[in-house]
Parts: C-alpha cells; sequence; structure tokens
C-alpha cells in the first residue's frame, strides 16, 4: 500500500525533544538495565570465585568496594538489579491481565522509574 | 528454544531470580559474612549451595533469552546476527562452565 503522493509529515526525530510515554521509558529501562546485568555476570562470577578462595580472597573481594570507580558501577548494577526487579514483576502481572487498563499501566510504569531511582538511593546510602 | 518454550524459560526464570534476590539481600541486611568463614560456610551449607545452583542455571537461562530477543530485535544484517547470537551462546556456555567449577570446588572444601 504505497502512498503516490510525496510524504509531507513533519518528521522529528530529535531524541532530545522526543517525550516518550512513561510505559515506554520503563520498558526501554528494562531491556538497558538487562542488559547491563548481563554484562556484569562475568565479574559476579569472578567475585564468587574469588571470595570462596581463602581469607585473602575474600578480603581482596571486600577491599574492591572502596574503590571509587568500583562504588559508581556499582550503583549503575543497583539501579539496573532495582529496576529490572520491579519492571520484571510489572510485566509478570501484565502477563496474567493484571492492571493492564491504560491508566493503570501508567501509574504502574511511574512506579516502577520511581523504585529503580529509590533502589539507587539505597545503595547510595549503604555503600558511600 | 524459541516462541512458546523460550517465553515461558524468561517468566519461570524470572519468578526464581526475583526469590533469590530478595532472599539473598534480606540475608545479607540480617546478618552479612564479616569473614572469609561466616561467608564460605554460607555459601556451601547444603541449602545456599542448591540454591546457588538453580540461581546461576536461572540467571544464564534468563540471560539467554533475554539477550537473545534485544539481539533479534535490534541488528539488522544476517551475518553479524548469526555471529553474535553464536558469540553469546559460547559466552553463556562458558560461563556455565566456569560456575560449575566453582561450586563443585566450594562443595569439595
Amino acid at each position: 500500500m504505497k502512498n503516490k503522493k510525496p510524504d509531507t509529515r513533519p518528521v522529528n526525530l530529535n531524541l532530545l525533544k522526543i517525550r516518550q510515554p512513561i510505559t515506554a521509558i520503563a520498558s526501554i529501562g528494562h531491556r538497558i538495565s538487562g542488559v547491563l546485568l548481563f554484562l556484569s555476570i562475568p565479574f559476579v562470577i569472578w567475585m564468587l570465585e574469588r571470595s570462596l578462595q581463602g581469607p585473602q580472597g575474600f578480603a581482596d573481594v571486600s577491599a574492591l568496594f572502596d574503590n571509587s570507580l568500583i562504588k559508581i558501577l556499582t550503583l549503575l548494577l543497583a539501579w539496573s538489579a532495582a529496576h529490572h526487579f520491579f519492571a520484571g514483576i510489572r510485566f509478570l502481572l501484565l502477563d496474567i491481565e493484571i492492571g493492564i487498563d491504560l491508566a493503570t499501566a501508567r501509574t504502574s510504569a511511574m512506579v516502577v522509574n520511581v523504585l529503580g531511582v529509590i533502589g539507587v538511593l539505597i545503595a547510595m546510602v549503604m555503600i558511600l | 528454544m524459541s516462541g512458546l518454550n523460550a517465553w515461558l524459560l524468561q517468566r519461570i526464570s524470572a519468578v526464581y531470580l526475583a526469590g533469590f534476590l530478595v532472599y539473598f539481600l534480606v540475608s545479607l541486611l540480617i546478618c552479612a559474612p564479616q569473614s572469609y568463614a561466616d561467608w564460605s560456610d554460607w555459601m556451601s551449607s547444603s541449602t545456599m549451595a542448591l540454591a546457588t545452583t538453580l540461581f546461576f542455571i536461572a540467571l544464564l537461562s534468563h540471560a539467554w533469552v533475554g539477550m537473545r530477543d534485544v539481539l533479534l530485535d535490534y541488528v539488522k544484517p544476517f551475518a553479524l546476527r548469526l555471529t553474535l547470537l553464536i558469540l553469546l551462546a559460547v559466552g553463556l556456555l562458558v560461563m556455565a562452565l566456569w560456575v560449575i567449577r566453582i561450586l563443585l570446588t566450594g562443595a569439595a572444601v
């Protein structure tokens, strides 16, 4: 179904100007946090291995968290884990048709986005 | 693994991962292991050894479905898509073998 007329509709793909719906932000956040969590897996496995190798290994892994860069990465992972956890529960509920009307879906998306940020704040208090 | 099976695997693993995460964080909040001995004892207890094994099975399966979906959505050129999917599968298998080695060593100690 190709329209012969030239398409004169305005195109605005400026990512800084497009306002995505709150549900889309929760959704893309779920993807981005998922990829970040995936990338963290080898480091988590490495820490598990090192921390179980003996008292020295355990001390080495504990000492890692004194490093500022590691602290920042930990906060990024705390957001990822919190957002992925809550957005994931929201998707599971949507799967079983809980909260699928638009108003509720928007509210729950907002709640999920806020809980992700609260997760980082809690992590900040704990590690900084 | 595709279609309904992948969808179901993603959801079942998600439920386990969520449960394990809550259990793990709450345990750390109540009584964080302060020494290697505490940590090692806790991780090698039979409950935790089983729970951790299931955690990594769920985590790596969940990562496979999720990352596969992301690659299929965003990587269009067929050769690149196939290459990345193969790298993903190999990477996850290597991680699985690595975890198995850690958990078997831990159990033996």
